[in-house]
């Protein structure tokens, strides 16, 4: 069925929410996913992977090399590694989990358009300011090695925007991961709600 | 109002402080201005002199079918397509959970085929359980006040207006019970429109929506009454169209909202205080027109009429406060008068320090009009990695002490939490400690959550941000919008939102006021009526001076 932005966001964020991600991070899932299925990937099938994946704690280390990023799910490694890039903690990121290269890339597009900045992904992918600029076919099979690109020059997006057309199987396991966001409603919230206590015929 | 101001000409004064104006229960007093949002649309439709046209009217003599109202608009057409149902009265509900209504709408971009209203009548009725496209840029529905409906069709039918009373104390003919945009069931997202200049300011297609179902709410039963009774049949008196607006139930759905853009609340009150400052700063009055506002809102205050208790207090101490405030006319003979009214409401309650606020810009729109150009924003900036624990630490000391306030160790300070209901999807607010649910809670508590930052970054003096949130990326949401805060300083509500005390009314009229709503009528502490568009121009009266209808009074 065909989806709007604003509904495969909201429905990804939440799914993402539901399936015990942290709230900030379960945003940025939600705008990969639609930056994924934007440019024409399975943005859907890459978040329901990740929500499945492993959720623990990223682990760092600081060493010549520069930081290495290990432990959590690929989204929030991509967020560290390009929070600690823009930061300048080091010049490079190499990642440990490179289970989900295209969480890895769509998280990267969107932090990519907010820091301004592009990025290379071994050589695998580069990205500039939320555009994809290059993609091999062969996404990263172990390390992958994160560069920001001082050289990439911002891309004015012209985005024509159409509804996207996801698989109802798929979208039936976002809703069924955001519903465990859900609370069933109380009679004390019904009783509360607009339009309560009211003759409507009035 | 004819004067012209260059831009050398316009000083302000000092804005009002943020802690000050962003407290709940002052943003809960808060009234239309002519910065709100319909008052926006209406004069840029006037300075257009955007013709409506009825295409489509195919309604049997009960009034159930279908219309399509069509208007230019800013070099493209908009079309309200509308459909009116037969409902059982034991089915007639504003409740979100209702399945059925008397009318459903959609705003239609462009000028839609006869397989484009097809399709439409399939999925409009049954709203929520629908399908749309993004043809459609708002979803929305409506119940008559039926009592009042069948009234002004009996009374035009047999040849007389209806009843003052009722036009006066009920003023409209539908309630709307939700409007829904950006990208909800299939709509177009914002992001098609966003870029229309005349569409750029807030909930633009949502105000457009709302004021073409009032001209489908006239035509409507001036229509029954005419099959009722055609050759004696006669049409609603100007002035009694005029003061029937559109009603609106709103719940909670809203509150989050506010919560959840915080740049643009920021751009909302900036522009709102904006404008008060430059008003304050003047020099320049005309008292005659200022005159005729005071007096206007005068008699608006004696029509605002509501059953709940509290409100009712506040309406009674408002008019006290505003006939004593205005007792003589002494503040406009000052150097900078409004600068003067001003201070002469801070003597008086929240309710009557808005409501001057209100008039002042009212009075003062060459010098302020151009502000509603502002009141969007576009992305809302995103977390700034390279900035020190410790500028984050100073800008909690700076900008956030409100948040250090409340101690979350009590349960009256963590009383209540916000989650999305299962049956409607929609937000509501449960009490912590006797209602389920509380760990699905929605992160709207802001001042706890900045409170649980500062005591990580106690351990934490020097380091980076992003280095910080590797090891606690559960702040990454707040030390955002810790960074938001420091820019725009309008941005939070400065208040604990889990509060025993919190009282989401507040929000609700805060953004009503936004659009332009009035006549609150709160029904509990999270949920009020209002009109829309009570007063406003009808479509045949957009033309020059067509914006003059700040807090209307109905005058037979």
């Amino acid at each position: 069925m065909m989806r709007s932005q604003n509904e495969i966001v909201s429905m990804a964020t939440k799914a993402a929410r539901g399936a015990g991600h942290l709230s900030s991070l379960a945003e940025d899932m939600g705008r990969a996913t639609l930056w994924l299925c934007e440019n024409g990937f399975d943005g859907v099938g890459a978040l329901i992977e990740e929500i499945r994946s492993n959720n623990g704690p990223v682990e760092y280390q600081t060493g010549e090399d520069g930081i290495t990023l290990s432990g959590g799910s690929a989204a929030c490694l991509a967020v560290c590694a390009m929070d600690g890039l823009a930061a300048g903690i080091s010049q490079s990121a190499i990642l440990k989990n490179t289970e989900n290269p295209l969480m890895l890339l769509g998280v990267c597009a969107i932090m990519s358009l907010d820091l301004q900045t592009g990025v290379k992904l071994g050589d695998w992918a580069k990205l500039g300011h939320g555009e994809l600029v290059a993609l091999s076919e062969n996404p990263p099979t172990s390390d992958c090695t994160f560069r920001l690109l001082t050289k990439t020059k911002p891309v004015m997006i012209e985005s024509d925007i159409r509804q996207i057309d996801i698989a109802d199987h798929r979208w039936s396991v976002l809703e069924t991961l955001a519903a465990r966001t859900y609370v069933p409603a109380t009679a004390e919230s019904r009783t509360k709600g607009a339009g309560a206590g009211l003759t409507d015929n009035d | 109002m004819t004067a012209h101001y260059a831009h050398d000409e316009i000083q302000r004064t000092d804005l009002r402080p943020a802690d000050e104006v962003m407290r709940l229960e002052r943003i809960g007093s808060f009234f239309p201005t002519r910065l709100s949002f319909m008052r926006t649309l209406i004069r840029r439709l006037a300075h257009e002199r955007s013709h409506l046209k009825r295409p489509v009217w195919e309604m049997d003599a009960d009034g159930y079918g279908r219309a399509v109202y069509s208007i230019d608009y800013g070099g493209h057409t908009y079309s309200l397509i509308a459909f009116s149902t037969r409902l059982d009265p034991e089915n007639r509900t504003d409740r979100v959970i209702a399945e059925a209504w008397d009318a459903s709408f959609v705003l239609f971009d462009g000028l839609p085929t006869r397989e484009d209203i097809h399709r439409n009548q399939e999925n409009a009725p049954k709203q929520e359980a629908g399908r749309f496209t993004d043809r459609e840029l708002t979803l929305s529905r409506a119940n008559k006040s039926v009592r009042i409906f069948d009234h002004t069709v009996d009374a035009l039918a047999g040849g007389r207006q209806p009843r003052q009373k009722m036009v006066r104390d009920i003023g409209y003919l539908m309630r709307t019970t939700a409007v829904y945009g950006n990208g909800k069931f299939g709509i177009a997202d914002r992001t098609k429109t966003q870029h229309r200049k005349h569409m750029s300011a807030p909930f633009q297609a949502e105000m457009l929506t709302v004021w073409l179902i009032r001209t489908f709410s006239h035509d409507l039963v001036e229509h029954v009454a005419k099959m009722k009774n055609p050759t004696d049949a006669v049409r609603l008196a100007k002035n009694i169209k005029r003061h029937l607006g559109i009603g609106n139930s709103t719940g909670l759905g809203m509150a989050p909202f506010l919560v959840n853009h915080p740049v643009l609340l920021n751009n909302w009150m900036m522009v709102r205080e904006t404008a008060l400052a430059r008003v304050r700063a003047t020099k320049k009055i005309d008292p005659h027109v200022t005159q005729k506002l005071v007096q206007r809102a005068t008699s608006h205050l004696l029509e605002w009429n509501v059953q709940d208790h509290l409100q009712t207090k506040r309406i009674l101490q408002l008019r006290e406060d505003w006939g004593v405030l205005h007792k003589d006319r002494n503040w406009m003979s000052k150097a900078k008068p409004w600068d003067a009214l001003f201070a002469a409401s801070r003597l008086f309650g929240l309710e009557c320090q808005e409501l001057t606020v209100a008039l002042a810009l009212e009075a003062n729109g060459p010098l302020i009009d151009g502000l509603a150009d502002c009141m969007d924003c576009g992305l809302e900036p995103q977390l700034n990695p390279s900035m020190s624990t410790s500028e984050i630490t100073q800008i909690i000391k700076d900008h956030a002490a409100w948040a250090l306030k409340s101690d979350f160790t009590k349960t009256t300070e963590t009383a209540k939490f916000w989650y999305v209901s299962a049956e409607k999807l929609e937000p509501r607010l449960g009490d912590r400690y006797n209602e389920p649910g509380a760990e699905k809670e929605s992160p709207l508590d802001v001042a706890r959550q900045i409170q649980n930052l500062a005591h990580d970054l106690h351990g934490h003096p020097k380091t980076s941000v992003a280095e910080f949130l590797m090891t606690y990326p559960q702040h990454r949401r707040t030390t955002r919008r810790l960074q938001i805060l420091a820019r725009f300083p309008y941005a939070e509500i400065r208040d604990n939102m889990i509060s025993d005390k919190c009282k989401p009314i507040d929000m609700l009229r805060c953004k009503l006021s936004f659009f332009g709503a009035s006549k609150f009528d709160p029904k509990s502490d999270r949920w009020t009526r209002i009109t829309l568009y009570q007063g406003a121009p009808l479509h045949d009266e957009l033309g020059e001076g067509a914006d003059d209808w700040w807090l209307p009074c109905f005058a037979p």
